[in-house]
């Protein structure tokens, strides 16, 4: 799950910033207490097919009820590429494909132009 | 209105202190109260034919203190601040975690330069020598919620 922080959010020593959308790798009573401080808000991801050239990933991905970006992110790898008969490498760069897509980078104000 | 279920005290709060070396340490044990002072730089202006003042906002400020109790053991926080002020006089972090330094603590981070310290010393007083130090941020302080 991809979540937006809506306060600074302290991992050890570094600092992550309100407004940056991440998928925050802790455990379940460690998101629901941030949930509860308010800290953080679940996004809600858009569907693959809505994904600009995405349409044939997409409908490959949906016979294995993969349906969202959400979904497909947190998927192993490896049965993703099994059933799309590539490499997981290329499971890997899809994956980064899909944040860079998501997730608004200061380079180019979040326009993927 | 509910009353509230989620009020904290400062029993577990955890004080860290860059040492000498720049590592973050906790001085919680050796420490017993912090206060800090968060201030906003107002200006005003009035003009003929009113009543009340005008203010505008500008700059943010802070100072943070803290209560640390006198012992002779290395990285404890009167030997931290010994060294500080005699030895090694760069600015540093500090950082209070509250309600302690769980997931969803709130954390304040500042960076600071020790502003003076005080050390009593009274013959009649058998409770340890309480040293109070006071220190300046330099740039922004922050605080954040506690995630890992």
């Amino acid at each position: 799950m991809m979540y937006r922080l809506l306060k600074p959010l302290a991992f050890g020593e570094r600092i992550v910033p309100v407004g940056a959308v991440k998928r925050l790798g802790l455990d379940d009573e460690a998101i629901e207490k941030l949930l509860h401080r308010g800290a953080i808000a679940p996004v809600n991801m858009p569907p693959l097919r809505e994904i600009p050239l995405w349409k044939s990933r997409a409908a490959g991905l949906l016979k294995i009820g993969i349906l969202d970006a959400d979904q497909f992110l947190e998927a192993p790898n490896k049965i993703l590429a099994e059933h799309l008969k590539v490499e997981p490498s290329a499971i890997e760069e899809w994956k980064a494909e899909l944040l860079r897509w998501l997730i608004p980078t200061t380079e180019d104000g979040g326009c993927h132009c | 209105m509910a009353q509230t279920t989620t009020a904290v005290n400062a029993c577990d709060v955890v004080v860290n202190l860059d040492n000498s070396s720049g590592t973050l340490t906790d001085i919680s044990g050796s420490s017993n109260e912090v206060s800090m002072d968060f201030s906003n730089n107002l200006g005003e202006f009035r003009t003929f034919g009113t009543e009340w003042p005008v203010r505008m906002q500008c700059g943010a400020d802070a100072t943070i203190s803290f209560n640390a109790i006198y012992s002779t053991t290395a990285s404890e926080a009167v030997d931290i601040l010994k060294d500080w002020f005699f030895t090694d006089r760069d600015s540093r972090t500090i950082r209070v975690d509250i309600p302690d330094s769980s997931v969803g603590s709130d954390r304040y981070t500042f960076e600071v330069w020790l502003e003076s310290m005080n050390i009593p010393v009274a013959v009649e007083e058998p409770a340890p020598i309480l040293v109070s130090a006071t220190m300046k941020p330099t740039g922004t302080v922050t605080l954040s919620t506690i995630a890992s």
